[in-house]
């Protein structure tokens, strides 16, 4: 799972957000560095659509606009908690690895 | 319905501008496949609008590349293999893995003559092997490039019983076509 798509998930995981919605969520989760664009955001959301990790909540028409929301499904839910303990094993095997001690000999 | 969240920013472009701005999106937006477009362009539209520059009166290189990219990238996806191609186009054979596809081969322009290529390629086949180069076209030829030409113009009338038979026979004639939804179907 990309780190992208990770973080579209979790920003679903907190509740049903639409396009814009997601967008600010996951500027905010990766505290600024992740700034998805419209393409890559829906290309994501229609795989993650098919893929029956997320689905449509509802829509509304603001200023004429569609503003459509979506959730994550209980199949979505799950991979985002695997993605996260998987992150965070990832994370504890890097800080139990030691600094290389100097071999014998040297200073 | 969820809860609601912080407003998108307002735009203080005139109307003009504003429309500029959704035609310009809308374009680029066609990078995207035709069944692709019909489940999300206005969404997409929506975002655009959300993340431009309150006065902007079209999008920028970076959110074009960023669609050309990713829409791109869709079609190529969604695709058939080169073989599966050739089985559904010279032979008719049904694609259940790429419907997405097979439903805007059929409701795309010229579905009439791409249905047809193996006859194209046959008919070009028999009239390049009619040209006798020493004295040009023979009558032969001329039929034949007579006949491509009325193949040719009755093309569009053509068109719509074979549209309604290729949905029959590769969408089960259904509203939505089977097999995996590959674009994903919010509705």
């Amino acid at each position: 799972m990309s780190r992208q798509t990770y973080l579209v998930l979790r920003a679903l995981s907190v509740r049903a957000l639409h396009g814009y919605g997601i967008v600010t969520a996951v500027l905010e989760l990766s505290g600024g560095r992740v700034r998805l664009g419209a393409g890559t955001l829906y290309g994501m959301l229609g795989r993650l659509v098919a893929r029956g990790l997320v689905e449509p909540s509802g829509e509304e028409v603001v200023d004429g606009r569609l503003r459509r929301y979506y959730r994550l499904t209980p199949a979505g839910a799950a991979a985002t908690s695997a993605e996260a303990a998987r992150l965070a094993a990832a994370a504890r095997t890097a800080h139990g690895v030691r600094a290389p001690r100097p071999a014998l000999g040297e200073a | 319905m969820a809860e609601p969240e912080p407003p998108a920013p307002e735009r203080t472009g005139t109307p003009a501008a504003q429309e500029r701005f959704e035609r310009s999106a809308r374009f680029w937006v066609r990078a995207y496949p035709p069944r692709w477009r019909r489940l999300y362009e206005d969404e997409v539209v929506t975002l655009l609008v959300d993340l431009a520059q309150p006065d902007a009166r079209r999008i920028g290189a970076g959110a074009a590349w960023d669609l050309l990219r990713t829409g791109w990238g869709v079609r190529l996806r969604g695709r058939p293999d080169p073989l599966s191609w050739v089985l559904y186009r010279f032979f008719d054979l049904p694609l259940r893995r790429c419907v997405d596809w097979v439903a805007d081969d059929i409701d795309g322009r010229w579905y009439l003559y791409r249905r047809h290529v193996p006859v194209w390629l046959l008919l070009g086949g028999m009239l390049w092997d009619s040209i006798d180069p020493g004295a040009g076209v023979i009558p032969g030829g001329l039929a034949f490039l007579g006949f491509l030409v009325i193949v040719a113009s009755g093309g569009p009338l053509l068109a719509r019983p074979t549209r309604r038979q290729a949905r029959r026979r590769h969408l089960l004639d259904g509203d939505r076509p089977p097999g995996p939804p590959f674009y994903g179907r919010p509705a």
